[in-house]
Parts: structure tokens; C-alpha cells; sequence
């Protein structure tokens, strides 16, 4: 499913989501971050590791279909 | 209103655009020129484009004999069109430009003595490694002290251009969905390569750059090597150790390694690529990386504890997936890395105003030639910092001459921002996923892009065309909409290059593999194909390369 959540608690605001996501999946609301096109996600976990307060949890399912190979 | 520097725009002497490796190093070095300096991204300045993905692995050239023998052996794999001056460049300037970074307290490993530490590899370089992360977040800091003024979030499509110079940028606040006008003396490209948004961790790169430096006139080179593909566990998207491919057997139980002549293919990805792609064909497919077997001492050979997104090592435990116990479907994976603007040595494109640096040069990656960028692991961060460098350092002394600029007039402002506004207006239309995702359909099956054959690339350029034609139908709900319908319209532009250049090339050449012509010609394709044109209409040219005045040379050529 890609993003799961984003504790809130937790966040501190720093939009270094924003910055690194590929996909453009995140939005400020207020002060905190959003998840606002969960459809989007890849599911490539930049946002889970480089959050400063671990306050994102991500599922490894990409959520946009993709052609095969071969 | 009139000609003159509209007060909507916002006005430098230097543009950045991409705040990735390449584009922060050319920023710092526009700025330390003494110039005024803008970098901008469409993420956050310092945190974006393919660096942090990486696990920070630096090819260099320490020594004159290492120097020599890479030049020689890029040019051996890179079928000789690779262009000579900037493969010696690569290899000269590479390391003093990191011993430079380290004076700037850019993280880079080091002994207890405190001296870099080099790990020799294959005899013509050596690797050295980096906090990526680290490295990027201690040249931001260093860019800021300077005074480089960055803008995040600001997502840029297209050029400003007066008569034959380029002056400035176009593009949309993703956060605001603002109309953004920036005028400028030099224009810095740094916004990657196209990567088609296949492999996880180099989506964010989609030739917007590409795009935008083709429609002012841009010349593009090399188009046809713009598919490069790596391979990944299937699902999981996950990098493993370059030699890890050792490990591949196919469904019958046989290592690939023993069947094709790859035993040395850790530094060359396409080789590997085309063994798995090979063995599928003949119906011994799926390909396995199987460590079952493997000793000890092998498995540690491959395991790697970098802290990077798409490590295996990393990636697979959370799913409860433990490549050492089980076998596991690996696949080829495309990269693209289609990034096909031509630079002279300055770093400067075909046109005036206009400069790149980084994926975005034709082909980034230590301009490889017939190998397909990102084939060599470890030549993306050292290229982005020596054409950044060149970049950044030749854009601000050509600003220092240019006079006050004219701009242009706000009714071509207002022009350009209901084009590039058009899809946000429409109530019903075609999805840009939708037109991606077509894309993708041609650009990553083997069949259409790696083996390339005449009618099997004349039906993808024909689904790539169909795919330009509904594009006016994209619509757009808000900003985040729109960024993604001008990435269908980059990817379907550089796609249409790379198609049109690899039908035209009919030879087979390193990476460049054509069924119908299985042979290298040294004798009619010693040449570079050039496009020019624009978004709509493509010319495909033939342009010799100037093997004479190259120190290697392919055997038996006439030169």
C-alpha cells in the first residue's frame, strides 16, 4: 500500500519529505507533513529513512502498476 | 509594457536548475565567480535528485598510469564514441576536485591518519567512499555561507528565450501553483536525466531539463545509449552488490555466469542484462539470485551495510525475505538515464545562455558514449561534480560580460503560462498516469528497447507517437496534476529521441544492441546521430567522430 502514516505526535514540521520525495506524495498541513497523494507512492522508503523523528512508516507495495520486462 | 526585466520575474545573473549534486556544485562555483546565484528545485534544495539513493561509491583517478588506462578502457566499452577530451577529463579532474570538497568538510571516508582511503579496483581506478547525504547537506551549507540564494518546491518546464539567447526559466510553484518567471544571464541545467519513473529511487528524473533545452534549440547527441538498464530483486526494486549477478542461475539450475562470457561484467550492467534477457527467451526464465550455496565467505563478499534506500541487505528483512535462505527472482530494470543535451567542454549546450551539468549532459555519467550511462557504477556522483564545477565556474565569467538583459515582453509571459496551464483548465480529458504508464509500455520491455530490431522500434516509436498525439487531452486538478502531465510530455519527447536515434543507428554498438545488424561498423557508424527540432517535429543528422584527433582508436578503423 505504499504510505502507511504519519504520526503527527511525531512530526516536527521539517518538510525533508517534501524535499526528497520523487513522487511529490507529500503536503504541508499546518505545521506538519500530509499525505496527500498516497496514490502515487513507490514505496522507495527515502522519506521513512531520512525522517529526522522516524515519524514515517511505509508498506513496500508500490502502489503504481508497472510493465514487466519481458 | 514594453521590452525590459518584468517586475513578476524574478531576475539573477546565475540559474540553477536542479539542486542535486550537480546543480548546488555549479552553483558554489558560479557564486564564488562573484556573480549573483539562484538554484532552484522542485524538491528542497540539497535534499533531491539521485545522490541520496546512492551508497556514495567515488570512481577515481589517482595516479597518471590509472588515468591512461581508464580513457583507454571507457573508450574500449564505450565503442569508441565516446568523446576522448571529456573521458581525459573525467579522469584528471576527478580526485583533485574531491581533495578539494574535503577542504570544505565534505564527509569522505578516511584513515586514522585522516587520509582518504582508496580502494583500488580493476587496475584503471579507484573507488573512494562518501556520506551521500552528508556530502550533500555539507555543500549546501558551504553554497549558503557564500551567499547562493535557493528556492525550493519550484518546478520548471521550459526556457525564456530572446531571439537566439537563452534568458531565464518558466515554471509553477508545486506548493502555491504560482506561475513562476525567472530572467537570467546564464541558465544552468541540472535537472537529471529521463528515467521514466520505472526504477524506485530514480523517478524523480524525467527530461524535463531534456525537453525544455530541446524546444529553444538545443542540440541532442547520443540519444540511442539513453536505455540503460541494471537489474533488481523483482518486486522490491533493491540494488545488491555489483558482482552479485554471479549468483544468478536460471530455472534449470545453471549460473548464468558459466554460459556467457561475463565473468568480468561488475562495471559493465548491459552485459548482464543481456545474459537474462537471453536465457528468458530460450525458455529458461525466470533468472534466480541463489545464495543457497554460497559459502561464507561469498555471501560476505556481496553483503554490503550501507544505509541506503535500495539495499537489499536492508530492503528485504522488513518483508521477512531472507535472500541467503531463499532464492529470489531477479529482473532487468530500466534506468533510462536518457539525458541527450550536447555540451562543448564548458559545459555550454549549442545554444547561447545555456549551460548543463550533471545526468542532464549527453550522456552525464563521464559521457560514455555507446555505453549506456549508469552502466559504470560510481562514475554519477564524481561527473555531476566535474561538470558542475566546469559548469558553475565558465557560466559566471561568461555572466560577467553579458549586458543588462532586455527580457522579454509580459504578453510571451502570459502566453507561455496559459500553455503551460492548459491541462489545469480542461473539466474532462485523458490522465497523465495513464499516458506514463503507455510510455513505460514501450521504453521498458526488452523486446522494443534493448533488443532493438527495425519493425519492433518502428512499432514503439508508433505507440510513443500515439501517445504525443493525446497529449493536448491531459487535464490537471492542481499543481501536484500538472507537474505530472509536463513529465508524459518530457518522457514521450526523449522516448521519441532515443527510438528515432536507434532506428537510425544500423549497427550494434556496446549497449546498442540491433538484432538485424549483429555487427559493429566501424566504417559507416564511427559517428554521432545529432537531433534538432523541437517537441514536435525531430531532425536526425549524422555527424563523424573525430577519431583522428583521438588518441584510441577501435582496430582496423580507417582513421
Amino acid at each position: 500500500m505504499g504510505i502507511k502514516h504519519i504520526d503527527l505526535e511525531t512530526c516536527n514540521g521539517c518538510k525533508i519529505c517534501m524535499g526528497l520525495c520523487p513522487e511529490d506524495v507529500f503536503r504541508m498541513k499546518g505545521k506538519k507533513a500530509a499525505i496527500a497523494y498516497p496514490e502515487d507512492c513507490i514505496a522507495c522508503v527515502m522519506c521513512e529513512m531520512f525522517c529526522p523523528v522516524n515519524a514515517i512508516t511505509i508498506d513496500l507495495e508500490r502502489m503504481q502498476k508497472l510493465p514487466l520486462p519481458y | 509594457m514594453g521590452k525590459g526585466i518584468q517586475q513578476n520575474a524574478l531576475s539573477t545573473d546565475v540559474l540553477v536548475i536542479g539542486g542535486g549534486m550537480a546543480g548546488m556544485i555549479a552553483a558554489l562555483k558560479a557564486k564564488q565567480g562573484g556573480v549573483e546565484v539562484i538554484c532552484l528545485d522542485k524538491g528542497i534544495v540539497g535534499w533531491a535528485g539521485q545522490v541520496p539513493t546512492g551508497g556514495g561509491m567515488v570512481t577515481v583517478c589517482e595516479s597518471e598510469a590509472e588515468m591512461e588506462n581508464w580513457a583507454k578502457w571507457i573508450s574500449e566499452e564505450g565503442g569508441y564514441i565516446n568523446n576522448q577530451e571529456w573521458s581525459e577529463i573525467f579522469a584528471t579532474e576527478g580526485y583533485p576536485r574531491f581533495l578539494e570538497m574535503d577542504k570544505w568538510a565534505c564527509p569522505i571516508i578516511k584513515d586514522t591518519s585522516g587520509k582518504i582511503i582508496l580502494y583500488p579496483r580493476e587496475k584503471m581506478y579507484k573507488i573512494l567512499l562518501c556520506d551521500p547525504r552528508k556530502l550533500l547537506i555539507s555543500i549546501k551549507k558551504k553554497a549558503a555561507e557564500i551567499g547562493v540564494k535557493f528556492i525550493d518546491r519550484m518546478n520548471i518546464v521550459e526556457f525564456m528565450k530572446d531571439e537566439n539567447r537563452v534568458i531565464g526559466a518558466y515554471g509553477f510553484d508545486l506548493d502555491s501553483s504560482e506561475f513562476r518567471a525567472f530572467v537570467a544571464k546564464e541558465t544552468i541545467i541540472a535537472h537529471g536525466s529521463c528515467n521514466y519513473k520505472v526504477r524506485k529511487l530514480f523517478t524523480m528524473n524525467n527530461g524535463e531539463g531534456v525537453m525544455a533545452a530541446f524546444n529553444v534549440g538545443a542540440e541532442m547527441l547520443d540519444a540511442e545509449f539513453g536505455n540503460s538498464y541494471g537489474y533488481s530483486a523483482k518486486y522490491y526494486d533493491t540494488f545488491g552488490r555489483g558482482h552479485s549477478y554471479k549468483f544468478f542461475i536460471n530455472n534449470r539450475g545453471e549460473k548464468i555466469v558459466d554460459k556467457y562470457d561475463i565473468s568480468e561484467a561488475q562495471d559493465v550492467y548491459y552485459k548482464v542484462v543481456s545474459a537474462m534477457g537471453q536465457e528468458t527467451r530460450k525458455g529458461n526464465g525466470p533468472i534466480w539470485l541463489d545464495l543457497t550455496m554460497a559459502t561464507r565467505e561469498e555471501i560476505s563478499s556481496i553483503r554490503s551495510e550501507t544505509k541506503m534506500a535500495g539495499n537489499m541487505w536492508v530492503i528485504l528483512p522488513r518483508d521477512g525475505r531472507d535472500p541467503i535462505k531463499e532464492k529470489m527472482e531477479w529482473v532487468p530494470i530500466l534506468t533510462g538515464k536518457q539525458g541527450a543535451i550536447r555540451v562543448d567542454t564548458k559545459c555550454k549546450t549549442s545554444v547561447d545562455g545555456l549551460w548543463a551539468a550533471g545526468d542532464a549532459i549527453s550522456l552525464g555519467s563521464a559521457w560514455t558514449g555507446a555505453l549506456a550511462p549508469g552502466n559504470m557504477p560510481g562514475s554519477g556522483i564524481p561527473f555531476a561534480v566535474v561538470s558542475g564545477f566546469r559548469a558553475g565556474d565558465f557560466a559566471a565569467r561568461s555572466a560577467a560580460e553579458v549586458p543588462p538583459l532586455r527580457g522579454v515582453r509580459n504578453s510571451e509571459i502570459n502566453k507561455m503560462k496559459e500553455e503551460l496551464f492548459r491541462p489545469l483548465g480542461k473539466k474532462s480529458g485523458k490522465d497523465s498516469g495513464e499516458a506514463i504508464y503507455q510510455i513505460q509500455e514501450v521504453v521498458y520491455p526488452l523486446e522494443y528497447n534493448f533488443f532493438r530490431r527495425e519493425d519492433r522500434l518502428k512499432e514503439g516509436l508508433k505507440k510513443i507517437e500515439e501517445v504525443k498525439s493525446s497529449l493536448p487531452d491531459l487535464t490537471a486538478k492542481d499543481s501536484h496534476d500538472l507537474a505530472k502531465c509536463h513529465q508524459a510530455r518530457s518522457m514521450a519527447v526523449c522516448a521519441e529521441m532515443t527510438f528515432r536515434a536507434a532506428l537510425l543507428r544500423t549497427e550494434t554498438r556496446s549497449a546498442h544492441i540491433r538484432e538485424d545488424y549483429p555487427n559493429t561498423d566501424n566504417k559507416n557508424w564511427l559517428k554521432w546521430i545529432v537531433i534538432r527540432g523541437n517537441e514536435r517535429t525531430m531532425e536526425l543528422s549524422t555527424e563523424p567522430v573525430p577519431i583522428t584527433k583521438y588518441r584510441y582508436k577501435p582496430e582496423g578503423s580507417a582513421a
